[in-house]
């Protein structure tokens, strides 16, 4: 699949800038999944023009409706990886799509790493890992769990399969597209859903974690809660976010790298609702405008 | 020959064509025909760029170079600009960690980093040596920016000497140093943490040491 723009995250900042860059008659192609958005659980009070509390998830799905109408196409999957080819940025979907795009907006908010749980902070580095991609190759021949829900966790148990005698995958309910569910179906991954996770525990090291009151005995817990996060997909078109996890951008929403703009949440506080539709507004014109000067440029050199 | 793809030689020439100052040398320690890899990638990234020379030693012959610039473990590659900074690699900087390898090349020319002068100070105040390893896979993202920052605060202070150090080349390493996550800092043999840190916090630790 081809576009001009390609929206990473169908928030409020996402969808705003989708809405703008349609406008101008780009092709745009938003990726990403309303219920996940921050705002989806949100009563919102403060926003202009808004008296009464008004439901996130209503406000988001009148913006999908708007951004269709003037032309965007919504892919409800996350994407899992995002690279360069020559002068274009390709991005893989959970649904196994590649999608080739001239310009990229990041507007994938921020999400909740942490489970929470008693043993989760002392165990980090001894068991504990946030990085199945990172940490993958320490777990040779042995048992690990993943802990999540969505993409991230169903193909780190994919990747972690690979390495490990065993990997439980366990959910509350394993939401993720079919393609994902059918690389799941390998000899040594078992899915536990509907069981809560209480404690980690083990001595120096973890030793294992218990599930409703019932032990499970595994050497390396990994926690990968929802999508794959910002560093994971900006990393390999050589973006750095900042040590809290931020992207920096200056005042037209431009990374440091060309043709990738963000927006939103991902770009750091306040985390509300009005700055990231601000933020949407300018990453959809700049990337608009960025990308019909490139295609005048690509058209004179031919 | 082909370790390094035509498109990022060019690349690479424009980019240390614009930024390197003076004359670096890439030390490559190795032994006899084993890792010709790393060899070969050394090599190709010195066409680059005619101010990037690479030596080629040997661990078991060239005794006097190995004590010279401390190198226990190979392969290794120590990064020397105008005085040796004390910039190390232990294992192939592959995967996301070429970048870094790239970018200490262009900070040991100038013989400079870009950290915050508060930063620097605070470095010049240090007057113990300090060893900083860090551990790392080439498939994690967030290693880089440990690397880099342990690699620029050896840079600014002479007492620093700062290692990457490739877990799963290193695998009695990884389990002496309970690896288990990466990126994992050890300083001094006996501060450690796990995962990216901000300037501040991680000259905190060193601080500390
Ligand atoms: C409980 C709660 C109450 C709030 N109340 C208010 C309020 O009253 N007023 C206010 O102004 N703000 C409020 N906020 C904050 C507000 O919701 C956020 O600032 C806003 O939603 C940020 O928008 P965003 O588009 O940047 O990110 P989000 O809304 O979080 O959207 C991110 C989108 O990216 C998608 N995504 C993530 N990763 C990937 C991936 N790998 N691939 C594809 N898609 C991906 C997600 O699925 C989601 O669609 C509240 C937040 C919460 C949690």
């Amino acid at each position: 699949m081809n576009t001009d723009i390609l929206i990473i995250g169908s928030g409020p900042a996402g969808i705003q800038a989708a809405i703008y860059a349609a406008r101008r008659k780009v092709d745009v192609i938003i990726l990403g999944k309303l219920e996940n958005s921050s705002l989806a659980k949100a009563h919102v009070e403060n926003y202009f023009g808004i008296s009464g509390p008004i439901v996130g998830i209503d406000l988001l799905r009148v913006g999908k409706e708007q951004a269709e109408k003037f032309g965007a196409k919504f892919i409800e999957e996350d994407a899992l990886h995002l690279e360069r080819k020559d002068d274009k940025f390709i991005v893989k979907t959970e649904g196994g799509k590649e999608v080739e795009s001239k310009a990229v907006i990041f507007a994938m908010g921020v999400s909740r790493k942490k489970l929470g749980v008693k043993g989760e902070q002392q165990f980090q580095g001894r068991g504990v890992s946030y990085c199945a991609e990172c940490d993958c190759g320490f777990f040779k021949g042995k048992k690990v769990a993943v802990i999540g829900d969505g993409s991230a966790a169903a193909s780190s148990a994919i990747l972690l399969a690979k390495y490990a005698s065993k990997v439980y995958l366990i959910s509350k309910k394993l939401s993720t597209s079919e393609h994902l569910q059918d690389e799941l179906k390998v000899g040594n991954i078992e899915i536990i859903e509907g069981k809560r996770i209480s404690e980690i525990y083990g001595n120096s090291a973890v030793g294992g974690i218990k599930l409703d009151g019932s032990s499970l005995e595994v050497e390396g817990v990994f926690i990968e809660l929802g999508s794959k996060g910002v560093i994971e997909l900006a990393v390999n078109v050589g973006l750095l976010p900042d040590p809290r996890g931020y992207i920096h951008v200056n005042e037209e929403q431009k990374t440091s790298v060309l043709g990738i703009f963000a927006c939103g949440d991902i770009c750091g506080p306040p985390l509300q609702l009005a700055k990231a539709v601000g933020e949407g507004c300018i990453a959809g014109i700049e990337a608009a405008e960025y990308v019909k000067r490139i295609s005048k440029l690509e058209k004179q050199t031919v | 020959m082909g370790a390094i793809s035509e498109k990022d030689k060019k690349h690479l020439q424009k980019i240390f064509e614009k930024n390197v100052q003076t004359g670096v040398k890439i030390l490559v320690f190795t032994q006899e025909d084993r890792h010709r890899e790393i060899k070969e990638l050394m090599q190709e990234l010195a066409t680059t760029s005619n101010k990037i020379e690479v030596e080629l030693y040997d661990f078991t012959r060239d005794s006097e170079k190995i004590k010279q610039y401390n190198i226990d473990k190979i392969p290794a590659i120590a990064i020397i600009g105008k005085e040796d900074y004390g910039v190390r690699f232990y294992g192939i900087p592959s995967g996301y960690e070429f970048s870094s390898l790239v970018e200490d090349i262009i900070d040991v020319s100038r013989g400079t980093t870009d950290l915050p002068e508060k930063i620097r100070n605070q470095l010049g105040s240090i007057n113990k040596p300090i060893h900083i390893q860090v551990f790392v896979t080439p498939t994690c993202p967030y290693c880089p920016k440990v690397v880099r920052l342990a690699h620029k605060f050896a840079i600014e202070n002479d007492l620093i000497i700062s290692d990457m150090i490739e877990a799963t080349e290193f695998p009695n390493l990884a389990l002496k140093y309970r690896v288990m996550s990466v990126p994992k800092t050890v300083i001094n043999e006996k501060i450690e943490f796990v995962g990216a840190l901000s300037e501040e916090d991680f000259l905190e630790y060193i601080l500390a040491a």
